[in-house]
């Protein structure tokens, strides 16, 4: 039986490497990915284009716009004259924010009173435009922290909370795409290489074939979960020391434990990924019930919006999700310097999950049987 | 007083941040503090409640419309190859472009009825509006799909394999779709090298006037350069793959 299982797991992986073209997209394309994705997601705010409609011809308006225009997050500050252009700078995307200083912004200030000025976000882009707001917020906070000191020296400088970022102190946004991506790139190849194991085979012909054979559907689901499980967890640990080593970012968990979730957490993808083969008569119904199952798994792990924010049902669904589990442990071993404790109470999850979706895949297969 | 946000999720960390702060602001706004020598009085256009869904809705037609028009029409068209049922179609009658167009016309039409699909659920259950007409939506999506079917089609001749087509698709297709439209990320924020990358991202062009077309209504004055540009990249990836044919059937 076990040279029977070795020969299945051979069998598999040539199927799979044999092609040099299938070789080369196994492995070659999602490294290039961790890379590109990894500069290219980030949720910050930089180089950001702001229009600017000064109705205001004193010091103050030119003060502000003058910080606004050194900041740090400001790649450029357009001038425009008329209301007209104000609003086409915003509706053609031009612009994320558009700062509007009113007649008597600076005569205001300088009589002492509160002078306010108006500014237009694009809500298209809400999350964006929230972030650069918060920016703009900060430098007029400041300009009127400043002026208010100036107008009664001594006085009492408005109290503001000191906000402090555990863990990754600069909010460095690779620190936490890195690790994320290394779980849905290793993820999303686990799924395909399996999705269309069964598929490919039945499309062939050949899995009557295999059905025939003495080997049993359980060692068929083993023969064909071995490869999709090595190459997933290698291409997801490749990706994880890249994060060390090439992005420098701190690793301060367990190796070992990282890597026993990261099999975990593929497992259950490999799973997940049999079960939709099993039911599926082509290799193009199983690509498209990969993707309806994957695009959910992503998009409920919290790696895209907090699971906090979601509606309760929602939250319910998530805990089904292996990649939530995967995402705590991962950021978690990098910055946090996870305990094994909740190392282990978010990877038993994942254990569930892939004997769940395995044996499922069995039962199904063993039903074609008879 | 101070505020400790969880670093390891940064987006959020600095939201709750920001919130934070606002919050301390009023608080002492309303206990009679003098109001701010210098305020900004915020206003979000097009989603006045900020409500993530109203963007992040139309975004997702897109990605939809990406797995419609690229992966499927890669994965029947390498399907013919991979079983050697092509050169069968390509030595009856028919010419290679009336072969193609039957192959895509399906698709065309799929991705349409998708698009209609998903914008009715978008606007009857979540509640996005579309400030935009249908005329324009469907007018988008149609000049989308030149792209999407001209990029499943190269994928489908260059891998002729499905397996091979699959990891293609999804990895020069629903992942640009995903990460570099401008749907979850701000291109503006990206590096110049990937920033420059997403030109040739169909999706990006697409998200941007979907965005347009719910949010804000029909803005032609962005739609007609958007549009060119899809069908550039289009017009790229059809020549492409039609260079590529002939010269295999030799």
């Amino acid at each position: 039986m076990i040279s029977r299982l070795a020969a299945q797991i051979v069998k598999e992986l040539l199927s799979l490497l044999r092609d040099p073209r299938s070789r080369l997209v196994l492995v070659g394309p999602p490294l290039l990915q961790l890379f590109i994705f990894s500069f290219a997601a980030t949720l910050d705010v930089t180089n950001v284009t702001i229009a600017v409609l000064n109705d205001d011809s004193g010091r103050w308006s030119q003060e502000l716009v003058q910080r606004v225009e050194g900041a740090r997050f400001v790649g450029e500050l357009i001038h425009v004259a008329t209301p007209a252009e104000f609003t086409a700078s915003i509706e053609r995307r031009e612009a994320i924010a558009a700062l509007r200083f009113p007649a008597d912004f600076s005569r205001k200030i300088g009589a002492g009173k509160p002078a306010q000025a108006q500014v237009i976000l694009d809500g298209r882009r809400a999350n964006s435009s929230q972030i650069t707001f918060a920016y703009l917020n900060t430098i007029a906070n400041d300009l009127g922290a400043e002026l208010r000191a100036a107008g009664a020296p001594g006085g009492a400088r408005a109290l503001s909370p000191a906000v402090r970022h555990w863990f990754n102190p600069n909010l460095i946004y690779l620190w936490f795409i890195v690790p994320s991506l290394s779980g849905i790139l290793a993820m999303l190849i686990a799924l395909i290489v399996t999705s269309l194991s069964i598929a490919r085979e039945r499309e062939l012909g050949t899995f009557e074939q295999l059905l025939v054979s003495p080997a049993h559907p359980i060692e068929i689901i083993i023969g064909k979960t071995v490869p999709a499980l090595l190459i997933g967890t290698l291409l997801g640990a490749v990706m994880i020391t890249a994060g060390v080593f090439v992005f420098r970012i701190p690793f301060t968990g367990s190796a070992v434990l990282l890597a026993g979730s990261l099999m975990l957490f593929i497992l259950s993808m490999v799973g997940i990924g049999l079960t939709v083969s099993s039911v599926c008569q082509t290799q193009q119904q199983a690509i498209l019930g990969t993707f309806s199952v994957a695009v959910p798994i992503v998009l409920i792990s919290g790696f895209t919006t907090p699971i906090e924010n979601m509606p309760d049902w929602l939250q319910l669904i998530a805990q089904a999700s292996p990649l939530k589990y995967y995402l705590i442990i991962v950021r978690g071993s990098f910055m946090k310097a996870m305990p094994p404790t909740d190392i282990f109470a978010n990877a038993w999850p994942m254990g569930v999950i892939a004997l769940v979706t395995l044996s499922s895949a069995i039962v199904i297969v063993r039903r074609r049987l008879h | 007083m101070q505020v400790i946000t969880d670093g390891t999720q940064p987006n959020t960390a600095n939201f709750v941040g920001a919130y934070a702060e606002g919050v301390v602001r009023n608080w002492l706004a309303g206990r009679g503090q003098a109001a701010a020598p210098v305020e900004l009085i915020p206003r979000f256009w097009f989603n006045p409640e900020v409500e993530s869904r109203r963007f992040l809705l139309p975004g997702a037609i897109a990605i939809i419309m990406t797995m419609i028009g690229t992966l499927l029409t890669a994965m029947v068209v390498s399907r013919e190859w991979e079983r050697g049922t092509m050169e069968a179609l390509m030595s009856t009658p028919a010419g290679i472009l009336e072969i193609l167009v039957g192959k895509l016309l399906p698709y065309f039409g799929l991705g349409l009825i998708a698009t209609l699909v998903c914008a009715s659920v978008s606007v009857t259950l979540f509640d996005v509006p579309l400030r935009g007409s249908w005329f324009a939506l469907l007018a988008l999506s149609a000049v989308f799909l030149v792209p999407a079917l001209g990029q499943g089609l190269l994928i489908s001749a260059l891998a002729r394999n499905q397996f091979v087509a699959a990891q293609i698709a999804l990895i020069s297709g629903f992942l640009p779709a995903l990460l570099l439209s401008g749907f979850l990320f701000e291109i503006d924020s990206m590096p110049l090298v990937i920033r420059a990358l997403t030109h040739v991202v169909a999706a990006r062009w697409f998200v941007a006037t979907l965005q347009s077309v719910f949010l804000s209504g029909d803005l032609w004055a962005q739609f007609l350069p958007n549009m060119a540009f899809m069908l550039a990249i289009g017009a790229v990836f059809f020549t492409i793959t039609a260079v590529k044919t002939r010269k295999s059937l030799d």
